[in-house]
């Protein structure tokens, strides 16, 4: 569904991306694992043409897409949760998930995807989303409006921060459903969320420099990743608002 | 397109005009320097009169009655070419409770001008809020100056919501003083899309005399084409426990729009406080990507981010 062939990108004089291919295939939850910093948003920002790589290319579903802007790529089904809580001012819960929506929305359906984020409806549907609300709640709506955008792949960064217990299990089962429908790439610094994915993809040094299944990539990341060197991307609001320029 | 009657351009505006004719609902209607219709209910009594091209209108909310429906208002002028001239006194006395919605309408404007001198006083714990929604055509040729002295006395509050989205502005000159004595609570809001060649000032000034008065002046615009805004706010903490902040956001868009903004905050007592904030930029980079990261086009994402800000 997703291959990402060669892609290489320096930002300043760092190198963020040094010749990765990867591939992510229908049903599959792939998960990119790595330290902070090693460029796994950023990888993001890159498959949503959010930022052009030097080299590499990115076929989405044996499309090459490098010429597609974000919102091309968006109708062909590529959707991000963002890791990073955007807020638009007056919009309230029911129209950003409405909002993601391609093709319209009921509001039984709106309601049923906050349900199975663990929102009840009583109490977020009309909410404003502003800085009231908690991270583990700005993440599971997040997840819902991309529930509701009913993405070939879905591109989740970091959807278990701050997400409680009894949260993480709906989330998970969320997101469960979206690579049944499709495939999803999971971003993710920790183990917490690890055991739902079926293979996982180490980017460290600037390289995806191990394959595996999770456990045993999990396994690899500790013997090996302590100490692995980060590139310090800077921040994606940087590298997009053209502060750091590739 | 040419708007015929003013309830065509009240309902327009966003109106009921069910409200402007039940005889259960206080209403004011004007055209121009006539008055279409009044009606009083018991507790608020209006009295209008007209001379020399001037229109009076005392509204008294007498002591103790608290409304829970608002009061409708409605100054229109449907002539192209008009002068408009309000003169208006409003009382509410003391433990009363009052809310105007208001409408003015110039829908067909191509030389309008619409100015409003106000004295407002709100009684002893009496509250009023006033909405004021503006409803131009597409022309914008409509001047708009609405002055305003307000007196808050103690315990009163005051919430009062200006919003101009519909249609272009013209050119726009609103100046308001206001007066808060000890415990008085004042939130003043101005909305205003201002575009193609739209001149905004805004000049609000609170004088925060009384002890734990409190007073928010916020101000969102949208601006763009050839619109100019010069939004002025000043809050003078002089009571112990004086709190005031004021609040201006502005989205411009394209290189010929100019906006300006100049929060002023003067302290003279030790105990109060006053702050403010100011942000005036282009659309968000990071909210146009979410939308757009939704399938949104770069100018409905625009759409949505500026509704919501003038929402």
């Amino acid at each position: 569904m997703l291959k990402i062939r060669n892609l290489t990108l320096t930002l300043g004089e760092k190198k963020i991306f040094d010749d990765v291919s990867l591939q992510v295939t229908r049903g599959e939850i792939y998960a990119l694992l790595g330290r902070n910093g090693t460029g796994k948003s950023t990888l993001a920002a890159v498959i949503l043409g959010l930022i052009k790589p030097e080299k590499g290319d990115i076929y989405f579903e044996d499309d090459l897409i490098n010429d597609l802007s974000l919102t091309e790529r968006a109708k062909r089904g590529i959707i991000l949760a963002w890791q990073k809580n955007i807020t638009v001012q007056g919009l309230t819960v029911r129209d950003y998930v409405r909002v993601s929506a391609p093709n319209g929305i009921s509001d039984a359906e709106v309601e049923e995807h906050l349900e199975s984020v663990g929102l009840s409806c009583g109490e977020y549907l009309d909410r404003v989303i502003d800085g009231k609300l908690s991270g583990g709640e700005r993440k599971r709506i997040e997840l819902a409006s991309v529930l509701a955008a009913k993405p070939k792949l879905a591109i989740l960064d970091e959807p278990d921060s701050g997400i409680d217990a009894v949260s993480l299990v709906m989330v998970e089962s969320a997101i469960r459903r979206m690579a049944q429908d499709g495939a999803v790439l999971l971003i993710t610094h920790t183990e917490d969320i690890l055991g739902i994915s079926t293979r996982a993809g180490i980017l460290c040094g600037a390289r995806i420099i191990r394959e595996a299944k999770p456990d045993a990539a999990v396994q690899y990341f500790k013997n090996h990743c302590d100490y692995c060197e980060t590139v310090n991307t800077p921040r994606l609001d940087e590298i997009i608002n053209g502060s750091v320029n590739p | 397109m040419t708007i015929g009657t003013i309830d065509e351009a009240y309902s327009i505006a966003g109106g009921n005009i069910h409200s402007l004719h039940s005889k259960n609902i206080g209403s004011l209607v004007i055209d121009e320097n006539k008055i279409l219709s009044a009606n009083a209910i018991e507790g608020a009594v209006i009295e209008t009169d007209s001379r020399d091209g001037e229109l009076f209108v005392n509204l008294t909310v007498k002591a103790g009655y608290r409304f829970d429906d608002p009061l409708h208002l409605c100054f229109g002028v449907m002539s192209p070419e008009a002068a408009q001239r309000i003169n208006i006194n409003i009382n509410t006395e003391e433990n009363s409770k009052v809310s105007l919605r208001a409408h003015c309408v110039f829908p067909n404007a191509v030389d309008v001008l619409h100015a409003m001198e106000a004295r407002i006083n709100i009684g002893p714990n009496s509250e009023y809020s006033y909405d004021e929604t503006h409803y131009h055509g597409e022309k914008g040729q409509v001047r708009v100056v609405p002055n305003a002295k307000i007196t808050l006395e103690d315990g009163a509050r005051l919430y009062n919501s200006f919003s101009l989205i519909q249609g272009a502005v013209g050119n726009m000159k609103f100046d308001y003083d206001i007066e808060c004595l000890d415990n008085s609570v004042c939130h003043m809001l101005a909305k205003v899309y201002g575009k193609f060649d739209d001149d905004i000032t805004i000049r609000e000034r609170a004088r925060l005399k009384g002890a734990n008065s409190h007073a928010i002046l916020e101000a969102r615009m949208v601006i763009r084409d050839n619109a100019r805004t010069d939004i002025y706010t000043e809050i003078i903490g002089e009571g112990d426990g004086a709190r005031g902040h004021m609040d201006c956001t502005e989205i411009i868009s394209g290189k010929t729009a100019y906006a300006k903004a100049t929060p002023v905050v003067v302290v003279v007592n030790d105990k109060a406080k006053i702050t403010h904030e100011a942000a005036i930029g282009s659309i968000d980079s990071d909210q146009l990507n979410l939308l757009m990261s939704r399938g949104l086009s770069p100018d409905q994402a625009t759409e949505i981010i500026v509704n919501g800000l003038l929402k």
